[in-house]
């Protein structure tokens, strides 16, 4: 297993040239979302293969619905386990929410109430997760934009008590706790300086969109904001110096400006204690 | 059904819809516009999906149309699969079932309009693969090993200029094998009914070739030959046609 430290980049079909021939130098390493590859032959496939020739490899999923109510696949969880394996990642993360429901997949990520059942429920299939898949769970706090129903905890709490009854890691995204902040009118500084920081593994930080009216939706088509630079040095400031990645799923821009947000990530990261 | 599920279920339902229930909103509680954020963010995703994939169904059946089955779809069999890439087959079944008949009536076109897409969409994504140890190299007296991901479809509509006219021909789709996009051979007939013969995976070229020549009333003569070997060197470059199955 390779070792991962500094500042990786997600592993997309418009950016994969310019990794493979022009990586700055301090991109160290990529994410890969297994459900983009598992499966998948041609272009996908050797895209991966590429990949992983170049760099040590760290998986991020988008359907293992650590909220949902029905019970995880097993063929699905045996191929995925497989994919790890092969890619050799440290531990695998995945997000804070919901995503089928009654075996219907919605594709998104999907709100959580911050209840003590939901707590329960989370927890019991990261634990089943871990056992299934042989690594580490890293579980990651969305951007939500709207809680349903009534909540009983904030969600700092909601996210310690997870962490605290699964015994799972944090990927701790800086960019979904400020949107989160600036929608619901609270202190994405406060956010981070509750959660339990010993138990992060692993930083995203992305770009977002702010509606007219001043509304913000989780995107990764944006730059990254100042203010997610600033959130990320206080972040790091309680982490130590853990692996951080920058999120691009759209708006590609030309590649030497997201050349340069890794470099400014890395020197952010550098500045870090270990 | 426990608080966390029905909570679940109303979101869901919000998403899925042809419109929010009005009890959903409610149970869920909050400013109604925020959970349309939702349903915009889960609805746009799988359009754009579809609309990737199925661009000359779009085309055919126009906007209209195609907005209503996807409506009716995700509110009557909302995709079942967690991968984003198996949503428009599943589209594709889900709209060929619901339409039966009526598929045709908008545009005669359209059924293999639907085929094509599906057909392409598979090529590019299928991981489809024959295990190299059951591979030799080609022989007229083994049967033939040609790709599975590749494609064949039957088609009587083409797109010459800004026309649609009348041509039936078989279109081979297979993936590039350096490139990995995916390319296009238009076949004749006999060379359509050569693979459809070839393509069982048990019976031997020479075999398959004599069947066809026999119920088509023609013989293995000098042109048929050197035609023949052209269309196994075709497929081979483009590695459509991989080998021979190894004898048992």
């Amino acid at each position: 297993m390779a070792r991962v430290e500094g500042v990786g980049l997600g592993l997309r079909a418009p950016l994969v040239g310019d990794l493979m021939t022009r990586a700055p130098p301090s991109l160290r390493w990529v994410e890969v979302s297994p459900e983009n590859h598992m499966g998948r032959g041609g272009f996908f496939e050797r895209m991966l293969a590429d990949a992983r020739g170049r760099f040590p490899v760290v998986t991020h999923g988008l359907s293992l619905g650590l909220g949902d109510r029905a019970p995880p696949d097993p063929a699905f969880l045996r191929a995925l386990r497989a994919f790890l394996e092969s890619v050799g990642t440290p531990w695998h993360s995945d997000h804070l929410c919901f995503g089928a429901v009654d075996g219907a997949h919605l594709h998104d990520l999907l709100p959580l109430p911050f209840t003590r059942e939901s707590v329960r429920a989370v927890a019991d299939r990261v634990r089943l997760l871990e056992d299934a898949l042989g690594l580490p769970i890293a579980v990651e706090n969305i951007s939500w934009y709207a809680h349903p129903g009534d909540a009983q905890m904030s969600e700092a709490d909601f996210l310690g008590e997870v962490l605290s009854r699964s015994d799972a890691r944090l990927l701790l995204d800086v960019n979904n706790a400020f949107v989160n902040a600036r929608n619901h009118g609270t202190d994405a500084r406060d956010f981070l300086r509750r959660i339990p920081a010993d138990r992060v593994v692993q930083i995203h930080v992305a770009g977002h969109f702010t509606g007219a009216d001043g509304f913000r939706i989780d995107t990764h088509g944006e730059p990254v904001c100042a203010e997610v630079y600033e959130l990320l040095e206080l972040a790091l400031s309680r982490t130590g110096r853990v692996p951080v990645l920058l999120e691009r799923d759209g708006g590609f821009p030309p590649f030497d400006e997201l050349a340069a947000e890794v470099e400014r990530l890395d020197a952010i990261l550098r500045r870090a204690a270990p | 059904m426990s608080d966390l599920d029905g909570r679940q279920r109303a979101i869901a339902r919000v998403c899925l819809g042809e419109a929010p229930p009005a009890d959903a909103l409610a149970l869920l509680g909050g400013d109604p516009r925020r959970w349309q954020v939702y349903r915009d963010l889960v609805r746009t995703r799988l359009w754009r999906a579809l609309l990737e994939a199925l661009p000359r169904t779009y085309a055919a059946a126009g906007g209209e149309r195609f907005g209503g089955w996807f409506t009716r779809f995700l509110d009557e069999a909302p995709p079942r699969t967690r991968f984003v890439r198996e949503v428009a087959p599943a589209f594709g079944a889900w709209v060929r079932a619901a339409e039966g008949e009526a598929l045709s009536r908008p545009a005669p076109w359209l059924p293999e309009a639907l085929a094509l897409d599906l057909a392409e969409h598979h090529v590019a994504l299928s991981d489809a693969r024959l295990d190299p140890s059951e591979l030799a190299a080609f022989s007229m007296d083994l049967p033939a090993a040609l790709d599975p991901a590749h494609r064949r479809v039957r088609v009587r509509w083409a797109v010459e200029g800004e026309a649609v006219v009348e041509r039936p021909r078989t279109l081979l789709l297979h993936r590039h094998p350096t490139l990995g996009s995916v390319e296009t051979l238009e076949l004749s007939a006999l060379g359509a009914d050569l693979l459809d013969a070839m393509d069982d995976g048990a019976t031997p070229v020479t075999a398959a070739i004599g069947g066809v020549l026999s119920r088509r009333g023609l013989s293995a003569d000098g042109a048929f030959a050197e035609a023949f070997a052209g269309l196994l060197t075709d497929l081979m470059e483009r590695e459509v046609l991989l080998g021979s199955f190894a004898p048992i």
